[in-house]
């Protein structure tokens, strides 16, 4: 490693070290750059760190997917993945195929030799964006930006999901069985008939059920069952 | 009087005759040609039996007819010899003895025994007369195979002599040898017959040589420029291999210019927004900058590896490292080795050994071979390669041995010829052209299945220097 390299790596743990600072950059956005070239990996960390993102860098996509394999609670944020398309022991597409198997991490793939094939297949595979190197650093901080944005609304829609989960699951079975008939457009009376209940009970069930899911009219009532059924 | 006459005729004769054969060796000594040093001695004899015969009367007459005859036949002989051993096909020389000591015996028989001088003349003269025509046809088929109007010459003058013989022998049976021809139309005869063909024949002679030392002149012109255009269109051939081969690297290049250009964008532009938002310190700025700075000499370094490895060179000789350029030309497949993933285990010599050659031809030679290698390794499981920098015998031997399937035996003998190739998009000439610089390099290239699988290449040039003497 050349000094020059060293001194920017110590920078860079300059830049991480306060840890409110971190935790900020880290709410703004987490990039994980993937290249086997240290200089590149340097001089794009620095480009992305200057926007005021955090950027972990590792030279193969092995050690990345290693750490991720450890038991270890992610910090809060949005996240990306940007990783270099050619590199020896595992490259971009097969680092792809892994991650995918993992998590939903938005995912924007590198290369310098621009093979169509290559891009369609990142593409098929879910790629947010293929990049082109040389990077311009307007197209880059573009696409992290946008899949930021995709990682942090995914990260909402699992939030919401979450919590519909822990609402549904504090449902009894007979107001879980109402709520789906109710969602599904059955008249109290027809539900009361089918599930040989009394038309009073069921209007209590239903009653129950609306505030256990937090829906304030039928149509939130169907709305957060679609949701969950999700 | 006129007797006189014929013998000084005679007498001038074998002077001319002399001069001649004298006039031959001083203008083709330089050549140290047993024919010609044959062909003058030859010469010298007959003219020395004209001269005796010229002198009879002078000198006692057991020194003049027979001494004379038998040098002229001795001559004759030789100059026959002269001309077979021009073409290949020499007497023993114990059977020139043998026919020089029949004939001496025949005429002294002759001379001796029967009293009929007649008988002898005849004898004589049709000896002659056979070795005149044997000389005519050999001469003859000189100037058919080599279209050589000089030969034709030797063949005319010497036809000619064997002319005068026959009409001798006719006068001889004509006048029953009871008396002789006029003694005027003797000398007409004999200087018409002796002196003409003397300076024909040697002029011939001369003629003959200097026509073909003409001839291996122009030959050996015309092959030296052969040659030289055959080296030039090797070189233009290794060049253009060189060209291809880097073409095939092409890609790989690409990819390798590309990292350092996209260090180098990243970099500046770091620097561009971070001081324009204000937010980058002095020393980060600086920091950035020497990013920009030694991306950009990767970038050179780069380029001049190209530039060296396909200029087109006329080969020049220095000392060259095996290993440096086996690294260098390791360096150029990098990137097609990492994606393909291939293992290249290196074993280095503990000191360089140096060989002596055209640095860019010998790089040619072993990107051949590791490009081999790759597309050998492709084809099975183990991808790996074994080069080593070894010294056996004086000779210095790089080992390139990959782990793939190894040589089809039955291709063996064509592997190495020019347009072979067991590869779709191969032209077939990496190999050749390959043996062809090694041998300019005196060295050579061993193809061989390994033991325990694969190929195995052995490149061998002799060593120039142990190691670190140059260094």
């Amino acid at each position: 490693m050349t000094p020059g390299l060293a001194a920017s790596w110590a920078n860079a743990e300059l830049r991480k070290q306060p840890g409110r600072q971190h935790s900020e950059r880290s709410h703004r956005g987490r990039v994980i750059l993937i290249d086997d070239d240290l200089e590149i990996l340097a001089a794009l960390s620095y480009l992305i760190e200057l926007e005021g993102y955090v950027c972990e860098t590792f030279s193969s996509a092995l050690d990345y997917l290693g750490q991720l394999a450890l038991p270890r609670t992610r910090p809060p944020g949005p996240c990306c993945v940007l990783v270099d398309v050619m590199m020896p022991d595992l490259d971009g597409l097969e680092a792809q195929r892994r991650l995918a198997a993992l998590d939903d991490t938005p995912l924007l793939l590198m290369s310098g030799a621009s093979g169509v094939h290559e891009a369609v297949t990142a593409f098929r595979a879910g790629a947010l964006d293929f990049l082109i190197k040389p990077l311009e650093a307007e197209t880059l901080l573009l696409a992290v930006e946008k899949a930021l944005a995709v990682s942090r609304e995914r990260q909402s829609i699992q939030a919401r999901s979450l919590a519909l989960t822990h609402r549904l699951v504090a449902l009894t079975n007979r107001e879980h069985d109402v709520a789906i008939r109710v969602a599904r457009g059955d008249l109290n009376r027809v539900i009361a008939k089918d599930l040989r209940l009394a038309l009073r009970t069921v209007k209590l069930y239903r009653q129950r059920a609306m505030e256990k899911l937090e829906a304030r009219s039928t149509a939130d009532l169907i709305r957060v069952l679609q949701e969950a059924a999700l | 009087m006129i007797g006189q006459a014929g013998a000084t005729a005679l007498l001038l004769l074998g002077l001319i005759c002399v001069i001649m054969p004298a006039v031959t060796w001083v203008i083709l000594a330089r050549q140290h040609s047993p024919v010609v040093a044959l062909w003058c001695v030859g010469y010298l004899l007959c003219a020395s039996g004209l001269v005796l015969i010229g002198f009879r009367g002078a000198v006692p007459s057991w020194a003049s007819f027979p001494v004379a005859n038998i040098l002229g036949f001795t001559g004759l002989l030789l100059s026959i010899q002269a001309l077979r051993l021009d073409a290949g096909t020499p007497w023993r020389p114990g059977w020139m003895l043998v026919a020089c000591l029949v004939y001496l015996l025949t005429y002294k028989a002759l001379w001796l025994g029967i009293e009929k001088p007649a008988l002898r003349v005849c004898f004589v003269s049709l000896t002659c007369l056979i070795l005149l025509t044997q000389v005519a046809m050999l001469a003859w088929r000189i100037a058919q195979r080599e279209q050589s109007t000089a030969a034709k010459a030797i063949a005319g003058s010497y036809l000619f002599m064997a002319m005068t013989m026959v009409v001798r022998l006719a006068g001889l049976a004509w006048l029953g040898g009871a008396a002789s021809p006029h003694p005027l139309l003797r000398i007409v005869m004999t200087i018409a017959a002796g002196v003409l063909p003397a300076i024909v024949a040697n002029v011939g002679f001369i003629g003959l040589a200097l026509e073909r030392s003409l001839r291996q002149q122009v030959e050996a012109a015309a092959s030296q420029a052969r040659l030289e255009e055959r080296q030039l269109l090797g070189n233009e051939i290794a060049h253009l291999d060189r060209q291809r081969g880097f073409g095939l690297v092409a890609a790989s290049l690409a990819h390798e210019l590309n990292q350092p250009l996209t260090a180098i964008l990243a970099s500046a532009q770091a620097a561009q927004r971070g001081i324009a938002a204000d937010r980058l310190a002095p020393a980060e700025s600086l920091e950035l900058l020497d990013k920009v700075v030694s991306n950009t000499r990767r970038i050179s370094s780069i380029s001049e590896r190209i530039r060296s490895f396909i200029r087109p060179t006329v080969a020049d000789a220095g000392p060259v490292d095996l290993e440096k350029i086996t690294g260098e030309m390791l360096d150029l497949l990098k990137v097609d080795l990492r994606r393909l993933g291939i293992r290249v285990v290196f074993s280095k010599p503990a000191l360089p050994i140096l060989v002596s050659g055209d640095a860019v031809q010998l790089s040619q030679v072993v990107l051949n071979v590791l490009r081999n290698a790759v597309d050998a390794v492709q084809l099975v499981p183990d991808r790996s390669i074994h080069i080593q920098v070894t010294r056996s015998a004086g000779e210095a031997v790089l080992g390139i041995r990959d782990m793939g399937p190894g040589l089809d035996p039955g291709l063996a003998e064509q592997i190495g010829t020019p347009y072979f190739t067991t590869k779709e998009k191969g032209l077939g000439m990496g190999l050749s052209i390959s043996t062809a610089i090694l041998r300019q390099h005196k060295g050579s290239l061993v193809l061989r299945n390994a033991q325990g699988g694969g190929a195995c290449v052995d490149i061998r040039l002799p060593i120039l220097a142990a190691g670190g003497a140059l260094a």
